[in-house]
């Protein structure tokens, strides 16, 4: 295992010591250890990528340096001095802010309020609040962020993805923070946005704030970053420059011995057989006549940019969207004005939003599993009395099946991690012998591992008589998943592409309305 | 605009209600049996007193005694061709008191307070004051600033209650007291209760229970069912006014003591009568004259306006003794005005 | 520095990660079984000091005799909160159902007791299905609905009785369902356990019930697994106004007065209080029919046994509010702590 002692990436002689660095921390919960002996440094004025699998720790390491929880040993410090880190406050006063994936932000307030929320307003005549003052402040800090047009007066809710994730950032920095850690910033976020993210950051890193960047998106990694440093199992890997370590050898340190799943190839080996889906002329608000076909055993991926099209042809199929047009499903015509009709016809969709759309996380694996085929399970139309027996077996079966891993079938679906929760939303449309998967955005959000497992079910759906429809904000997955992709600008469909022409590259250029591939 | 159509409208209300009062004088010359004891009563003589205008406020005209009240009040003065507002508050103190002000503010001659706690209306009656209008309630509690209050003595009636209780006791007993102690009026019960009962030093009162309101009914059922159940030597209960008496009724009956354990209470309520016609254990309770106090209100009025005065500012009202010899044919009223109130008089 | 040796040993993070310590560990018991424990420990304290009194099969079933009515009320509003739903209106349903049948039945409108009462629970779920309407197809959150229901239902019992109770005239057929008695067991405690058991089969072991607690967990993905969301609105306001006029008509037969006035506002609150001292017990942050049985018992015991102790009435209220904070106060530690 390479470890290589971290050299500062920048200059940083009057310093004692790095701006941060945690030593030796341990977190134990009972029966886990979270953290073992972990150790990190960052330097100011670099961007560092804080990587690691779901469960290696990263999120422990975070919550313990936004004071969130204590460290059971291992110490903090900052400018070589130790410190204590017993509460978010504390945190706040040493300059440490987290940036978390689902900003930390007020939706219903404005920019001004979100940005100077810790700092508070300010007060004119003792009571009212000195909106002028707190405009311009807001302003100046947005102008930091390369944001300088942003009305700070504008709702949060208003804002798009990457102005929400930047104007987190601008509220860290009105806290004077000097470390600030990101998690996951850019899961929400286009490649044009997370571009004009970066270069922010890299601004930002001029004036000598330090970045903890936690990703699980590579290529990101080595788009923005100065160090990388590996977590698994709640311990270090290695800490290296960027230019130590290319794409593959990154996934290797990710995944340790298991190597060779991070780069399988999921697409199909056997030709597809009949139409199973087949949508005319769906036009609405959005789409412009699209016409989609997917037979039984292809993986069809839906590509475009947000708001152009691939997102708003799963949700017109599954009836989440008023759309003119005509839908098929094994050549019969199928009414679909809601989800209710979608499902009827054997639609199945596995929401991006897995916790807001696609489980009730008070209620056991079980109960989550059977939520679309309760009829299948009850005694009569009449007092429809489950059968849990049944139920139960048929569940266990499934689960078995797409080998879940869970404290028992019992248990609240809450407990699950992200990509045991996904199992448990496709084991749903398994029980309903659903006819055609809508995946959207299936991997969001879990591990390179977890990852792998997913698209491994995507095909096994498709190889057992199921026709997949998949889309992703993540290029690569098209590349890695599908056999055929449909790439959609501007609510139509610019380009199809299929086999090895399916490449990262050829889906943004059809994306970007360019004809020529 | 809006300012001529009422001064129109007024002027025709006038002029109306000349020809209306003189009439109504003319045909009904005493329209109750009290004017003649009431102008005697007065030390001054009032001329007839035409054209008033009157607001009148309530409290919750869905207590049927506080609505038959106002009824009897609107007809008597429309019979005098008065002009009378009524506001219901539903309940609602506050808004009773804004709207009391509101015709304060607006001119009225006289506000007339039907039921609401003169004590919660004091700044009511300052308001009325400055304005040198009267301010006349119905059994509303004596306080200061009432230019009259029509109502009855509950210290009076509850010592003649406990008073009777204690003769059928004989003197010795084990009894329960049922109230609750927040308005005036069932205080002043309480006070006659604890006046008797001082004297009676052979008369044990078990426990005072202060029943839950709003709740009073089932709590009341609740609370002597369980005592019942751990004491089945009780000789009477003592109600602070009679919605309770269907559950106590009832919790006697149902811990099979009704031939032992008998009940009496205050108020006036017609199912209380059915339960003392039927011969159940609640046996006697005085009933107020409520239909009687709108008349009585109109004739004090009457005095105030007219420029007389009052020998007392307080008018008490005779209650009726409801017992199983005296209680009303079924669906009817006592006869309020010749009605016995001691048990001698039956 | 790395320490592969050890990581290579613990367990893969996949399955869930529980944060239980012992401290925590207790909370969640304390939590869980909390109510339970101080409901077994009002009726040891009340036995021990009332002895004679309090542990008597009579008085067993007069307590339960005394929380039938809240506990029927309770039950009702249990399966509307099981979706998120409050209902406000199940006050001024309850004095409207116990003030018709009595009018009804005194006027001889409907001959047959029974008639009367399938007639009075007809129109109960007619009127909470018309609040489920306005709710599911209306957009309008069910608190306002129901509030404004419960006020125009208030109003309509006032006009339509005049104010008046209604004392004679009721059938001894009606007053049977208040006052008879099934062996040792009191009519209403009889009701109150059908109620019970069929909103308990109903809530656990039906489709219908699944789907309800799926709504509430998340309505989005309910509707998104294809289950006709907006239906169960009225479902469910339909059996908690159902459920409320059950109640006011037992009330009814239980004192043989039909009062139009102030029946159900008694229960309102208790019955809240009871189903959310229950959605603190055995399943925290699940409103559930077992505890809401355990939320009606342990207000009537207390109630009961206070004032046999001839303890004051404001003492009542505030144990009462006590064991309300507390059980709710532990239940949301114990999902805060889980997050």
């Amino acid at each position: 295992m390479t470890t290589t002692q971290n050299e500062p990436g920048r200059e940083s002689a009057a310093r004692p010591g790095p701006l941060l660095r945690v030593r030796e921390a341990v977190k134990d919960y009972p029966g886990t250890r979270a953290l073992d002996h972990m150790d990190f440094s960052l330097e100011a004025g670099e961007v560092h990528a804080l990587l690691g699998e779901n469960g290696a720790g990263k999120s422990t390491l975070i919550k313990a340096l936004a004071g969130a929880i204590a460290l059971t040993s291992g110490t903090v410090e900052i400018d070589g001095s130790k410190v204590e880190v017993r509460n978010p406050q504390q945190a706040q006063a040493l300059g440490i802010s987290v940036v978390h994936q689902h900003g930390n932000l007020v939706p219903e307030l404005s920019v001004a309020e979100n940005v100077l929320m810790v700092e508070g307003l300010g007060r004119r005549i003792g009571v009212l609040v000195d909106w002028r003052s707190a405009h311009r402040r807001t302003r100046a800090l947005l102008d930091r962020i390369g944001l300088p047009d942003l009305d700070p007066r504008r709702e949060v809710s208003s804002l798009g993805a990457h102005e929400q994730a930047m104007v987190a950032v601008a509220k860290a920095l009105a806290s004077n923070a000097r470390v600030i850690i990101l998690d996951e910033p850019t899961t929400s976020l286009q490649p044009a946005e997370v571009d004009t993210l970066f270069s922010q950051m890299r601004r930002l890193a001029e004036e000598g704030i330090g970045f903890v960047f936690v990703t699980h998106r590579l290529n990101e990694v080595f788009k923005v970053c100065d160090r990388i440093t590996v977590m698994r199992d709640g311990g270090l890997v290695g800490t290296w420059q960027a230019g130590e370590l290319d794409h593959d050898s990154l996934v290797d340190q990710l995944v340790g011995a298991e190597k060779a799943i991070a780069h399988e190839a999921f697409t199909a080996t056997a030709p597809p057989r009949e139409v199973v889906l087949e949508a005319r002329g769906l036009r609405g608000d959005v789409l412009r006549g699209v016409d989609l076909q997917a037979r039984a055993g292809e993986v069809v991926g839906i590509a475009s940019l947000p708001g152009e099209g691939a997102g708003e042809v799963v949700e017109s199929l599954y009836g989440m969207r008023r759309v003119h047009g005509e839908v098929l499903i094994e050549g019969t015509p199928r009414r679909i004005r809601n989800p209710q009709q979608a499902v009827a016809a054997g639609m199945a969709l596995v929401p991006r939003d897995r916790l807001g759309q696609g489980l009730v996380s008070d209620l056991s694996i079980r109960e989550n599993a059977t939520l679309a085929s309760t009829k299948s399970y009850r005694t009569d139309p009449v007092l429809r009395l489950m059968r849990r027996g049944r139920e139960r077996s048929e569940v266990a079966e499934v689960m078995a099946q797409l080998s879940l891993k869970s404290g028992g079938l019992e248990k609240e679906v809450r407990t699950l991690s992200g990509g045991n929760a996904q199992k448990v939303v496709i084991g749903r449309w398994l029980l309903r012998q659903a006819k055609v998967y809508l995946l959207d955005s299936p991997t969001a959000a879990v591990d390179v591992h977890t990852k792998a497992e997913i698209y491994g079910l995507a095909r096994s759906l498709a190889d057992n008589g199921a026709a997949v429809v998949f889309t992703s904000t993540e290029l690569e997955e098209f590349v890695r998943v599908c056999d055929r992709v449909l790439v959609l600008h501007d609510g139509a469909v610019v380009g199809e592409l299929a086999g090895d022409d399916i490449t990262v590259n050829s889906i943004m250029r059809l994306s970007f309305g360019r004809k020529s591939v | 605009m809006k300012r001529t159509i009422r001064l129109t409208a007024a002027a025709l209300a006038v002029s109306l209600s000349l020809v209306g009062c003189s009439m109504s004088d003319d045909d009904k010359p005493s329209s109750n049996s009290g004017d003649d004891s009431s102008n005697s009563d007065s030390g001054k003589a009032a001329g007839p007193v035409e054209d008033l205008s009157i607001g009148f406020v309530a409290v919750n005209l869905n207590s049927p005694s506080i609505n038959g009240i106002k009824d009897q009040f609107v007809k008597a003065a429309e019979e005098k061709g008065w002009k009378v507002e009524v506001f219901d508050g539903q309940g609602d103190q506050a808004a009773t008191n804004n709207a009391a002000s509101d015709f304060i503010s607006r001119g009225v001659d006289v506000i007339v307070n039907n039921s609401s706690p003169n004590a919660q209306m004091t700044g009511v009656m300052k308001e009325a004051d400055a304005a040198d209008i009267p301010f006349v309630s119905i059994y509303g509690g004596f306080v200061e600033g009432v230019d009259a209050e029509i109502g009855t003595n509950e210290f009076i009636n509850s010592t003649l209650m406990t008073a009777e209780m204690a003769n059928r006791l004989e003197g010795k007993g084990r009894v329960v007291k049922l109230n609750w102690t927040v308005l005036q009026a069932l205080r002043d019960r309480d006070a006659g209760f604890k006046a008797v009962m001082s004297e009676n030093p052979d008369i044990e009162v078990v426990r005072e229970i202060e029943v839950k309101v709003p709740g009073q009914v089932e709590d009341s059922y609740d609370q002597l069912t369980n005592l019942l159940q751990s004491d089945k030597n009780i000789d009477a209960i003592w109600l602070g006014w009679d919605e309770l008496a269907p559950s106590a009724v009832r919790a006697i009956e149902e811990a099979g003591l009704e031939d032992k354990v008998f009940a009496v209470g205050f108020d006036g309520n017609s199912f209380a009568w059915d339960l003392i016609r039927e011969g159940s254990p609640y046996k006697m309770e005085p009933a107020n004259p409520f239909p009687l106090m709108g008349d009585k209100a109109i004739e004090t009025i009457e005095t105030i306006v007219g420029g007389g005065t009052l020998p007392s500012k307080v008018v008490y009202m005779k209650p009726c003794l409801i017992n199983e010899q005296t209680v009303p044919a079924e669906g009817e009223e006592p006869d309020w005005e010749n009605c016995a109130f001691f048990p001698g008089e039956v | 520095m790395s320490s592969s040796t050890a990581v290579a040993e613990s367990p893969r993070a996949t399955g869930p990660r529980r944060e239980t310590s012992t401290s925590d560990k207790l909370i969640d018991v304390v939590s869980r079984y909390g109510t339970i424990a101080s409901l077994v420990a009002c009726v040891a304290i009340f036995s021990l000091l009332k002895p004679d009194v309090f542990a008597t099969s009579q008085n067993f079933f007069n307590i339960l005799n005394q929380v039938s009515i809240l506990g029927i009320i309770a039950l009702g509003l249990t399966v509307a909160l099981v979706q998120g739903l409050f209902d406000l209106s199940l006050a001024g349903m309850a004095t409207l159902g116990g003030y018709l049948a009595c009018k009804w039945l005194a006027e001889g409108t409907f001959g047959s007791p029974a008639v009367a009462v399938l007639v009075v629970l007809a129109l109960a779920l007619v009127i909470g299905a018309f609040n489920g309407v306005v709710v599911a197809y209306g957009g309008v959150s069910a608190f306002i609905v129901t509030l404004a229901v419960g006020s125009i239902l208030t109003g309509v019992v006032l006009g339509v009785s005049d104010s008046q109770t209604i004392l004679s005239g009721i059938p001894d057929g009606f007053l049977i369902m208040g006052q008879g008695e099934i062996g040792p067991i009191p009519m209403p405690v009889v009701f109150l356990a059908i109620v019970a058991v069929v909103l308990y089969v109903f809530l656990e072991q039906t489709q219908l019930g699944r789907h309800m607690y799926a709504i509430g967990g998340n309505a989005e993905t309910a509707r998104l697994s294809g289950i006709p969301v907006k239906r169960y609105a009225l479902i469910a306001l339909g059996i908690s106004a159902a459920c409320a006029a059950l109640g006011g008509m037992i009330v009814a037969a239980n004192l043989g007065v039909g009062r139009p006035q102030g029946v159900g506002d008694t229960y309102l609150l208790d019955a809240f209080a009871a189903a959310f001292i229950g959605a603190s017990t055995l399943r925290p942050g699940r409103f559930h029919i077992l505890g809401t049985v355990i939320g009606v018992l342990l207000i009537g015991v207390i109630n009961n046994g206070l004032s046999i102790m001839g303890v004051e009435t404001f003492w009542q209220y505030a144990v009462r509010g006590i064991i309300l904070l507390l059980a709710v106060f532990a239940a949301s530690f114990l999902v805060m702590r889980r997050r």
